[in-house]
């Protein structure tokens, strides 16, 4: 997964779009680690020390990883689980209503 | 007395190996799935109608376990098919008759089956929906009964999980089932809860993800701290398009 949301930031570097990770990993050091080393430049919440288990992902019900939501400008969930070429497109599409809105 | 042995064993031999040869059976249609698989998740059309029509017809020719597994490779093929859809439902109505008529009243062979009734497609719904439906008037178990009401309330549950938006109404009626639940039985431990919880606090988050986290809703608060400990809120995003992304480094 890493690979795709680098080369989503990559491709949409200037635009409004940002990606939001809710880090589902118990233990911090880990999570740190793995963003330093993969280089990982987006923001995450962290989702507590029970995990998969924890507080953010309990509320939401998320029961699989990733679990993907793409949320337009106003805040309104718009997509959910797309992944790969889908998920390009759903950004892309949203981003493309925000400057027919602007017009 | 060794030539009688061996004309014997010829005789019985001959015509059940020359059967073997010519037939079909569920070990080549699985090995061929395989084969046309092997590149992508889904196989291609013309793929999906050779090997869902030759399920289909050992289905139909054979009855006890071949006939049964059969049946269910039926579903099974017409659910990795990749676009064509009148293909898809003909196989599945095919298979349908062979369930109403074979298994309506067996509570175990038909959870084999239900579970083949995967939503993949936001049409799938109304389908095995009416799957649920014959099969509740066919039977006569009411174990059977209670298996395709609750299979309807799946359906709709999967829909959601996929991403598809579920309409007004088919939320609405899956929020008044698991409410009731909750009413009724909160306390009493859901036995279709894999972590073993009561039917409250089990569908503590199906209900708010129902309620709260359709296609077109308002995205509910989430504020927490990031990595570093530094406390933020999604709705400082607001404003932008946002990729929220539930993920691990496992």
């Amino acid at each position: 997964m890493y690979p795709h949301e680098r080369s989503l930031v990559k491709k949409l570097a200037g635009k409004p779009f940002a990606i939001i990770g809710v880090n589902s990993d118990s233990d911090i050091e880990v999570v740190k680690k793995a963003v330093k080393e993969e280089n990982l430049t987006w923001r995450s919440f962290w989702n507590g020390p029970k995990g998969t288990g924890g507080p953010i992902s309990e509320a939401w019900n998320v029961t699989g990883w990733p679990t993907i939501y793409v949320i337009d400008a106003e805040g309104k969930i718009r997509f959910k689980n797309v992944q790969g070429e889908k998920l390009d497109e759903a950004v892309e599409k949203l981003l493309a209503e925000m400057e027919q809105k602007k017009k | 007395m060794k030539l009688l042995l061996a004309v014997i064993t010829t005789a019985l031999l001959w015509p059940s190996g020359l059967i073997a040869q010519g037939a079909d059976s569920i070990a080549k249609i699985s090995a061929d799935f395989q084969a046309a698989g092997q590149d992508d998740d889904l196989i291609d059309d013309d793929e999906m109608k050779s090997l869902g029509g030759r399920a289909l017809a050992l289905a139909k020719a054979k009855g006890g376990r071949v006939g049964f597994d059969a049946t269910l490779w039926t579903f099974y093929v017409a659910r990795y098919g990749e676009d064509d859809g009148a293909t898809r439902k003909k196989l599945r109505r095919g298979a349908m008759d062979l369930v109403i008529k074979r298994y309506a009243n067996s509570t175990g062979s038909l959870k084999k089956i239900v579970a083949e009734w995967r939503v993949l497609r936001p049409d799938d719904v109304n389908e095995f929906a009416g799957y649920y439906r014959e099969l509740a008037k066919a039977t006569k178990k009411a174990a059977v009964k209670e298996l395709a009401k609750a299979g309807g309330f799946g359906l709709l549950s999967q829909k959601a999980d996929m991403g598809f938006a579920l309409t007004d109404k088919e939320r609405k009626q899956m929020l008044a089932h698991w409410k009731k639940l909750v009413a009724e039985k909160g306390d009493e431990k859901n036995p279709n809860d894999r972590a073993g919880r009561s039917y409250a606090d089990s569908l503590k988050g199906k209900i708010f993800e129902i309620e709260n986290l359709y296609i077109g809703a308002t995205v509910p608060e989430i504020a927490g701290t990031d990595i570093d400990g530094v406390s933020f809120k999604l709705s400082d995003y607001r404003g932008k398009v946002v990729m929220l992304d539930f993920w691990g480094h496992w």
